[in-house]
């Protein structure tokens, strides 16, 4: 099954938007991907193939800094917890969710990029912008894993 | 020598955003009652200046991720009348759809996501899903029936694409809503059991004579209206049309909060949402949700809070009951928008989101840009009456162990399905009784 890239954030909360910016270039690369926003328990939805799900994370890595986890193992780290806004079920909320409902996680890796001003702005912070080139690379690199 | 409390939760969960309560009461007297909250369509309003009207709608769709329908609708209700464009009714009924969808997806997450685990002892949804699989899974049936919808018309379910000032850039086709039917039926028949299922559980009590505030229209109100109901405990109502808000109602700014307050002028704090909307429009329900409101003794005018829950059970079935006639009904119309020209003008629109009222008002410069925008959403103006009905529930508390006070501060806040993350930031509940 080809694999999927899930974004996560939000454009106007400034570096939130990074991960969507990285989308877009994946997209034009023509991989499959679905911006998602901040899909909360939704994302249970879009977990039915092979993921590449890209976010912003808050803490457990530096402004600009790109952080890979096994998606198996996000539902129990910290680092994607707390996403800008309590809207909703935060990413790793999310898949506890799913496995208290016996859903499984599907094979594939977590791509979170640290993030460093989340004021109301669509303008990315200079060290996160600067950390766009590495997220896209460890996506077309967990991508293509995941095409094998 | 005074009695003295406190109590401190410092995290409210499983509201839409975050903010701060503090309840501070002395001899059993409350002497602060305070919602803090910081509102971020402030910062839209300054965004949107300056930015091209076709923008606006795309923009502040981007203001909340559970509601940016609500968002859109209202925007382009305004723009609307500001640039004097008659939308088709055919274009109307498709918004009506779409919005269904949205009240479907935001109800059930709130029902069963976030305020359920309150009524059933669990601390978040995720540990009640351990216990009541079931429930849980019917919740997200019926969020993903909704979503469909909002992927069918708005070209994706978070932040859809497809409205724009006139009507939509595209229309879908008749087979793809008729796709939608078996999801809404299903929906339909989940949606009337959560009815039973919500009437069925033990509710604290409170007996509140609230103002009631909702959009008029000649059907269960929506997607559209141009006045407003206010309903006093005398049992009199007045009709407000949406262009003279200004004079009825006012924003004021209080210490403790970066939020605005919406009160009417002569101070009163008032109630929007779903028990205003059934308050002026229970015989406008559809027919299977008037049915389910009659079986389960819901009466016209809720006064205790924690009954909203089951009037936003009613209204989930009223949605996907009028969703499947809509669909039903769809026939893909000629044209999928009216175009217009920019003009000098001034615009207001108002719609129910799924928390309430939401009002809009636009200044457009002759090039069509934004002079000036103004955006009151529901939750603040939700905001005094829940910091009102604190206050009534206080004497309830005193008498409670601390931490039972504190899950029932947090259980009547939740049952105004804030939307604080419209802002930003944590709700940190703090309760002093001193």
């Amino acid at each position: 099954m080809k694999p999927r890239v899930i974004a996560l954030g939000h454009r106007f909360a400034g570096d939130d938007g990074a991960a969507l910016e990285v989308a877009e270039r994946l997209r034009a690369r023509g991989h499959d991907v679905v911006s998602a926003g901040r899909p909360g328990a939704g994302l249970l939805e879009l977990l039915d193939a092979p993921t590449v799900l890209l976010d912003v994370v808050r803490r457990g890595a530096s402004p600009g800094v790109v952080i890979e986890l096994p998606l198996e193992t996000l539902a129990d780290a910290s680092v994607a917890e707390r996403s800008v806004s309590s809207h909703d079920l935060g990413p790793s909320a999310a898949l506890r969710l799913g496995a208290a409902l016996g859903r499984p996680t599907p094979r594939g890796t977590f791509v979170g990029l640290g993030g460093e001003r989340f004021d109301p702005s669509d303008e990315l912070s200079p060290k996160v912008r600067a950390g766009l080139d590495a997220m896209e690379r460890a996506a077309l690199a967990a991508l293509a894993r995941l095409s094998t | 020598m005074s009695d003295e409390r406190t109590y401190h939760v410092d995290v409210l969960t499983r509201v839409e955003g975050e903010g701060r309560f503090t309840l501070r009461v002395e001899d059993g007297r409350v002497v602060q009652s305070e919602l803090a909250i910081f509102e971020a369509p402030r910062f839209f309003e300054a965004f949107l200046r300056g930015r091209d009207r076709d923008e606006v709608i795309d923009v502040v769709a981007r203001i909340c991720g559970i509601c940016p329908v609500a968002y859109q609708m209202s925007a382009a209700a305004a723009l609307e009348a500001a640039l004097e464009v008659a939308v088709p009714d055919a274009l109307w009924e498709l918004r009506r759809l779409l919005y269904c969808g949205e009240w479907i997806e935001s109800h059930a997450l709130h029902v069963f996501l976030l305020h359920a685990p309150d009524f059933l002892g669990f601390a978040s949804a995720v540990e009640m899903a351990a216990e009541h699989k079931e429930l849980v899974e019917r919740g997200l049936r019926m969020k993903k029936a909704g979503n469909a919808i909002l992927e069918a018309l708005g070209g994706r379910a978070t932040h859809p694409v497809s409205p724009r000032i006139g009507g939509f850039s595209k229309v879908p086709s008749r087979e793809k809503l008729r796709a939608l039917r078996d999801g809404l039926e299903g929906g339909l028949r989940d949606a009337e059991a959560t009815v039973r299922w919500a009437a069925s559980l033990p509710m604290p009590e409170l007996d509140v004579p609230y103002v009631y505030v909702a959009l008029d229209a000649p059907r269960y109100p929506l997607e559209r209206g141009d006045a407003v109901l206010i309903g006093r405990p005398d049992g009199t109502s007045e009709r407000v049309a949406v262009d003279a808000w200004d004079d009825h109602f006012v924003e004021r700014q209080v210490p403790h909060s970066n939020a605005l307050q919406a009160v009417l002028h002569d101070g009163s704090t008032y109630l929007t949402g779903p028990a205003a909307r059934l308050h002026h429009h229970a015989e406008k329900l559809h027919a299977r949700a008037r049915t389910l409101a009659d079986e389960v003794g819901l009466p016209r005018s809720v006064r205790n809070p924690h009954r909203f829950l089951v009037v936003r059970c009613v209204e989930l079935v009223h949605a996907f009951a009028e969703a499947l006639d809509l669909v039903e009904a769809y026939v893909e119309p000629s044209l999928a928008f009216v175009p217009h020209t920019p003009r000098a003008s001034i615009g207001y629109g108002a719609t129910e989101a799924p928390r309430g009222l939401l009002w809009h008002r636009y200044a457009l410069e002759a090039d069509g840009a934004v002079a000036d925008a103004r955006i009151v959403p529901p939750t603040s103006q939700n905001q005094a009456r829940i910091e009102a009905d604190l206050v009534a529930l206080a004497p309830q508390l005193l008498s409670l162990p601390h931490e039972d006070a504190t899950k029932l501060c947090e259980q009547l806040i939740r049952s105004y399905d804030p939307c604080i993350s419209c802002a930003t930031h944590f709700l940190d509940l703090r309760i002093e009784g001193a």
